[in-house]
């Protein structure tokens, strides 16, 4: 189920939140019915594969009571743990990379070895069992205690709000909230008034920028027999895939950190202007905050780091971290070049230390969105092959001219999009805010806050009638 | 005011209004929903089928969506104020003129056409063999060369060059075909009087002169003149009444008025000579219906212009009957024409009807007419006519208009 579905909004919102708030007498019957909706909103999209997660839940909720009984041999323990990381890695690697697997021996043997096996990836896979994987792990370090209570380990892994695109929570942020969270007004209002604004960043930027890309990268996997795209199609393609990319995760992790404080929980942040960065570095401390955070402390430090005196061991840990990045956004040469391509430029400003001193500011941010964009190219290409014959048309290398007259109608019909798009993805709103409450008058504040308000909430009906007259409404990271 | 009071009024809009409106939504349509998701379930014999019960259920939340209208008309809007040419995602493209078209970005020749000009050929084959007389008719597509630019840079869809080639293999194939694309222009009138800028429908004005051009064919390929006093069609012998912004096609219902900025004028067109039909149609549910009188009162569906402005399109034959027979009962002696079609015909057969004593018509597209074997029909009707016209319009072009002599 996605949140920008008439379902979601008009049925299944309003039936959770209203007996939610019912059930305030007992925070088990709140938590319970969350963990049943929550399996209820996975089942409605994968009414196979829910039975997968509800395995998954239930072996990492026993592997950590057995753990909990070997709590005095520490052996035990790490073999506790081994078999439930094992168990969720093998699940992931059976859904998401076997088929690639032994597509790509077929191809590198060039015989047809094994059978092609194609399976549907189940929604939100990677997700889940990196949630999965966090608290056996941090039950494991004795950094949580052990949950007793299935459903409440279940509500954990599953909760709607994050269950299909993050953010990836750590146990040991949640824990606590589980059992003991306040819910206020004040919070829920925090709460609805994020998921509208995610709301409308998904429906009316990243699906308008979903329409402008997809065609155009369409248009080059097409090939130069069917269709030249000139350079200038070809750039605006990109800059359309880096929008609707960003509007499309940043608007779902609002609208689940805003579901997540209507339901008294506060998620961590997953994103922080990543577009704005001034190096590569500073990019990954801005973008999918969550995934950085779990690589960073599951396998990055436990790896070593960067602590080691060993300049190997280093490049070694932070290469195996950006190849594990790839590959973990999917099973395709591409996303292991794009997981390489992102190595490579963090390793340069290591060594090189550009970036490093605050200066150039212009120039650095321009660097660090080209890299990223190049970077998405190669994200979005469906194999390296068209990846190299997008870059060949971006720098008009494919007889393909530079100018387009559909670049220019395109950019003319989508102008409001593409400004719209261009301003609130570098923090013009915050500073904006800054600057009204340092220098406006109050009245002209509340004048400014109360259009605030008629804005917002035009821009929420308007969303509405994109999605129930446009049917275009595709979600990147659903299917990682 | 503070930031969260913002937010405390924001989330109080939001749920006052969404809840009631959910609330009012799911009395309203409810049932229906529950409904449709009993008689899924009912269907499911395996577990994948699960995902059709969710993709249904959520098709008729779409579709029963309370004020659902309202909501078009916003998105339309909308997508004016942003002075947008391209509508949901390409599915429709308005020009600076105001006329919307069906979208697409990048336009091929569709090689299936190739197949469908071997059954025509076979059907044509047959009806010849049968010692009857056969003409497939192309209408004309509303992407005009002559109107539209082939250099705009709007990405209208162009089913010309399948047309073209459509056209070439049954040719090839000796078929007797009409191209009514350049006749119709020939005509000299305007791009407005031939095509709705909210529908992809040809007017009445051009129905009739497409009416004229079959008769002239008539004549052409086999000397049957069958107006033998340029009487029939003659539009000198038609009342023409313009009804002023009084329609709104289908592209328009689909974008809404305001996207559409206003209705399209309705062409009337009525015989000031006199008239006596027996009509028998069997509308979209199978069900027969018996008209008898005047051309007015049978073939003219004048209740679509009740000032509603939907289906102001439908008032000549109702445009999409399953089946219609047309009995002249003033020529029972005049020839019998068989016609395989689509909605494009209605309005053309009823300016051919004065010329002949029958005119039987089926909607010869399995998605329109399902269930119905269009090979079978003809040979079960073929000694009773005269005449067999194929008419198929050019986004019909596909295997759904072309199931027969396989």
């Amino acid at each position: 189920m996605l949140f920008t579905s008439e379902i979601f909004i008009f049925y299944f919102l309003p039936i959770v939140f209203i007996l939610y708030y019912i059930l305030s007498f007992s925070r088990l019957a709140q938590n319970i019915w969350l963990f049943i909706m929550s399996i209820l909103f996975y089942a409605w999209g994968e009414p196979v594969y829910v039975l997968l997660m509800l395995f998954s839940i239930l072996i990492n909720w026993w592997t950590c009571i057995r753990m909990e009984k070997h709590e005095d041999s520490e052996k035990k323990r790490k073999h506790v743990l081994i078999i439930a990381c094992v168990f969720n890695l093998l699940i992931l690697f059976f859904f998401k990379y076997f088929g690639f697997l032994l597509t790509s021996i077929n191809g590198l043997l060039d015989i047809a070895l094994f059978p092609e096996i194609t399976l549907r990836l189940p929604i939100g896979i990677s997700f889940y069992t990196f949630q999965a994987m966090s608290y056996v792990i941090d039950v494991y370090r004795k950094q949580a205690k052990v949950e007793k209570n299935p459903f409440y380990v279940g509500l954990y892994i599953a909760f709607f709000p994050q269950l299909i695109a993050g953010p990836i929570v750590r146990y040991t942020s949640i824990a606590e909230q589980i059992r003991t969270r306040r819910s206020d007004y004040a919070g829920m209002s925090a709460g609805i008034s994020r998921f509208m604004i995610g709301f409308t960043k998904k429906v009316l930027l990243s699906n308008n920028f979903a329409i402008l890309a997809d065609l155009i990268f369409n248009y080059s996997q097409m090939g130069n027999e069917q269709y030249l795209v000139p350079a200038s199609l070809a750039w605006l393609g990109m800059i359309a895939y880096t929008m609707q990319i960003y509007f499309d995760f940043s608007a779902y992790s609002d609208m689940a950190i805003g579901l997540g404080k209507m339901f008294g929980f506060d998620f961590p942040e997953n994103f922080n202007y990543p577009y704005y960065a001034s190096s590569m570095q500073d990019f990954w401390k801005r973008w999918h905050i969550s995934l950085t955070s779990w690589f960073r402390e599951y396998l990055y430090f436990p790896l070593g780091g960067s602590k080691t005196k060993n300049t190997d061991i280093m490049i070694r840990n932070i290469f195996i971290v950006w190849m594990f990045t790839g590959i973990w956004h999917g099973a395709g040469l591409s996303f292991i070049v794009w997981g390489l391509w992102h190595f490579i430029f963090q390793l340069a400003e290591r060594f090189f230390g550009y970036g490093q001193n605050g200066k150039h500011q212009i120039i650095m941010r321009i660097y660090t969105m080209l890299v990223v964009m190049f970077g998405w190219v190669v994200f979005r290409a469906v194999d390296l092959y068209q990846a190299y014959l997008y870059f060949m048309n971006l720098f008009a290398l494919n007889n393909n001219g530079f100018f387009s007259e559909e670049a220019l109608f395109l950019v003319n019909e989508y102008a409001v999009v593409i400004i719209i798009g261009i301003i609130f993805c570098v923090p013009t709103a915050p500073s904006v805010g800054a600057w009204v409450e340092k220098h406006c008058k109050s009245f002209v504040q509340t004048i400014l806050q109360s259009g605030y308000i008629v804005v917002l909430c035009l821009l929420f009906i308007i969303s509405l009638s994109y999605i129930i007259r446009s049917g275009y409404n595709p979600f990147i990271y659903f299917n990682f | 005011m503070k930031k969260t009071t913002r937010e405390k009024i924001c989330a109080t809009i939001f749920m006052c209004s969404l809840f009631t409106f959910a609330g009012m939504n799911a009395y309203i349509n409810g049932g229906s929903l529950i409904e449709i998701l009993r008689e899924q379930m009912m269907e499911v014999s395996e577990v994948s089928q699960l995902y059709d019960v969710t993709v249904a259920v959520e098709d008729e939340i779409t579709e029963s969506m309370l004020v659902k209208d309202a909501f078009i008309e916003i998105y339309g809007g909308t997508q004016l104020l942003l002075d947008k040419q391209e509508f949901n995602n390409f599915s429709f493209v308005k020009d600076d003129d105001g006329f919307l078209y069906y979208g697409k970005t990048y336009n091929t020749i569709d090689t299936e056409v190739e197949t469908y000009a071997k059954r025509v050929r076979r059907m044509s084959e047959y009806v010849e063999e049968e010692g009857k007389k056969f003409l497939f008719v192309m209408p004309l597509d509303k992407n005009i060369s002559e109107f539209v630019s082939s250099d705009s840079v709007l990405p209208i869809s162009d089913v010309n060059p399948t047309m073209d080639l459509f056209l070439w293999r049954l040719n090839q194939n000796m078929v007797n075909t009409l191209d009514l694309r350049s006749s119709l222009v020939e005509t000299g009138l305007s791009y407005e009087e031939l095509f709705f800028k909210t529908d992809h429908h040809w007017t009445t004005l051009a129905a009739f002169y497409a009416a004229v051009e079959i008769v002239e064919e008539f004549e052409v390929v086999w000397g049957d003149d069958l107006d033998i006093d340029d009487f029939y069609m003659d539009i000198e012998n038609y009342e023409l009444e313009i009804l002023e912004e009084s329609a709104l096609g289908s592209m328009g219902k689909d974008v809404g008025i305001l996207y559409s900025e206003g209705y399209d004028d309705m062409q009337l067109l009525t015989p000031n000579f006199e008239t006596d039909y027996s009509y028998t149609y069997y509308n979209s549910s199978g069900k027969e219906i018996l008209r008898t009188g005047t051309f007015e009162e049978t073939l003219m569906f004048t209740e679509y212009l009740d000032g509603s402005y939907e289906n102001t399109e439908r008032v000549y034959l109702n445009t999409a009957n399953r089946e219609d027979i047309i009995i002249n009962n003033l020529n029972p002696d005049g020839p019998k024409l068989l016609v395989l079609r689509d909605s494009y015909f209605s309005p053309v057969a009823a300016f051919l009807s004065p010329l002949f004593s029958e005119i039987h018509m089926v909607w010869a597209t399995s998605q329109e007419n399902p269930g119905v074997d269009f090979e079978e029909f003809l040979k079960e009707n073929i000694d009773e006519y005269d005449y067999v016209i194929l008419e198929v319009y050019s986004h019909n072009l596909n295997d759904y208009s072309f199931e027969f002599f396989q």
